[in-house]
Formats: C-alpha cells, sequence, structure tokens
C-alpha cells in the first residue's frame, strides 16, 4: 500500500483552511501571523507532495523558497507588530484602523 | 510510511486547529510548535528527509522562538488575555470556519485531476546539487531576501532619535 497524492494534496488544502479560519477570526496580530504561517506549511505541503510523487527534486527547491519568503515575512510582520504595541499598548489589530504618520 | 502519515497529518491538523483558538499566546504557540513537528514527520513520511529537517529548524526552531521573542517583548497583560478569552467564542469561530471549509473544499476538488503515488524518497545529493546547479540563482536571491528582511527589521526597531533630538 503506498501513499497517493491525492491525501498529501488533501492534507495540505485542510490545514490551509485552519490556516485561513485562523486568520479571518482573530484578531491578535501575533495569532493572524501564526495562521499566515500555517497557510505558508500548507503550501509547502503541497509543492513537497507532488515533488515525491514525480520523484524530482523540483518541489522541494521551491520548498527552500518558501521558507525563505516565510522567514523573511514573519521577521519584519513581528518587528511591525512590536513597533505597533510601542505606540499603543495592545496588539489587537481592530485598533490598527486608527494608525497614521 | 502510510500509517505515519495519516497519523501525524491527523496530529498536524488538530494541533493547528487547537493552537490558532487559544486565548493564552503561549499555549497556541506550543501547539503550533506540536503541529509544525508533526508536519515534518509528514515530510519524512512522503520521502523528503532534507525538507523535514530544515522545517524543523526553521519553523519549530527559529520562527516559533521568533514568536515567543516577541511576546516576551510585547509582554503579556492579564486583561488582554481575560479580553481574548470573552471575545473567543464558538460563535466567533462559526462564519470563519464556514469560509475556510468552503475554501478547502474548494482546493480540494482543484486538485482532483492529481494523481500518482509517492514513490521512492528523492535522495538529499538530488535536493542538493539541484539547489546548487540550475536554481544557484534562487538561492542567492534568497538569501538577499533574507538580508532585506534583516535590514527592514534593523530600521523598524530603531528608536526615534529625530524626536528625542526635539526634545533637546
Amino acid at each position: 500500500m503506498t501513499l497517493g497524492l491525492p491525501e498529501v494534496l488533501t492534507f495540505a488544502s485542510i490545514l490551509f483552511g485552519v490556516g485561513a479560519a485562523g486568520l479571518l477570526a482573530r484578531r491578535s496580530l501575533l495569532f493572524m501571523l501564526a495562521s499566515i504561517e500555517v497557510m505558508f506549511v500548507a503550501g509547502g505541503v503541497a509543492f513537497v507532495g507532488v515533488s515525491a510523487s514525480l520523484g524530482q527534486a523540483d518541489g522541494q527547491v521551491v520548498f527552500f523558497f518558501v521558507l525563505a519568503a516565510a522567514a523573511a515575512q514573519v521577521s519584519v510582520a513581528l518587528a511591525l507588530m512590536l513597533r505597533f504595541h510601542a505606540q499603543s499598548r495592545t496588539i489587537d489589530a481592530d485598533r490598527a484602523s486608527s494608525l497614521r504618520g | 510510511m502510510v500509517v505515519t502519515f495519516y497519523i501525524a497529518s491527523a496530529l498536524a491538523l488538530a494541533a493547528a486547529a487547537v493552537g490558532i483558538s487559544r486565548a493564552h499566546p503561549i499555549h497556541g504557540l506550543l501547539f503550533l510548535a506540536l503541529a509544525l513537528v508533526a508536519v515534518g514527520v509528514v515530510f519524512l513520511a512522503v520521502g523528503a528527509p532534507l525538507v523535514a529537517a530544515f522545517h524543523v529548524i526553521v519553523y519549530a526552531g527559529a520562527i516559533v522562538v521568533l514568536f515567543l521573542f516577541a511576546v516576551m517583548v510585547a509582554g503579556l497583560s492579564a486583561p488582554a488575555v481575560a479580553a481574548e478569552r470573552t471575545r473567543l467564542s464558538w460563535r466567533a469561530f462559526l462564519g470563519p470556519a464556514l469560509l475556510a471549509a468552503a475554501l478547502a473544499w474548494l482546493l480540494i476538488a482543484a486538485s482532483r485531476p492529481a494523481s500518482g503515488a509517492v514513490e521512492e524518497p528523492v535522495p538529499i545529493v538530488t535536493v542538493a546539487s539541484a539547489l546548487f546547479g540550475p536554481y544557484i540563482a534562487g538561492v542567492l536571491l534568497a538569501g538577499l531576501l533574507l538580508f532585506a528582511g534583516l535590514i527592514a527589521t534593523h530600521h523598524l526597531a530603531r528608536r526615534d532619535d529625530a524626536a528625542t533630538e526635539e526634545q533637546r
């Protein structure tokens, strides 16, 4: 019994959905960023699954690029979050609507 | 391999779902770390050991620790956690869960034509020689992207010198 590509892609789709639900439901910037990380991981799982079913390395190479993009994104986003927290003493995304200057 | 995949993917989905619905940031991040390690096991099950190792090192090792560091710097006030807890009812997740379920169903339906099985693991040598062969420009650009992220973070974290000079 071998593992099929549809199972891997189904797992990636549901994981992406979990991340999307967290992004929509939460108002804490920290959890919104964590949900975005979950969605990044789901995309990576899809790439690696296709790479494994084709028996080629290209999907895994793309996973490394996704990894680099996620790391760069989260570092800048967390710095922005800390900046926002230093200004308004909260990480509530609803309060970010009153940002200016 | 198949059993490993099913156990690890179920664990990853459950831990991610629990992790994004915790009121306390530390609890949520620990569940998220568990989910990320489980995804690493999924990578092992589909025959990508190099990806599994990098995934655990970078996501569970670096990114979750970065989140924990942000929590440490921002500080956790008990009133904020209590306010978050009152806001997090099952009702708050109803609409997002419906929308996300529709999105996941669409993605699954779109990937229906994909067929094929996960055969032999791709050797690490193949991945490494692809990274440092035809994809070397991409690797260098990824390094530049991380460097740009470093510079942006440095600028964002800078204390506001203009404001302090005005006070003098």
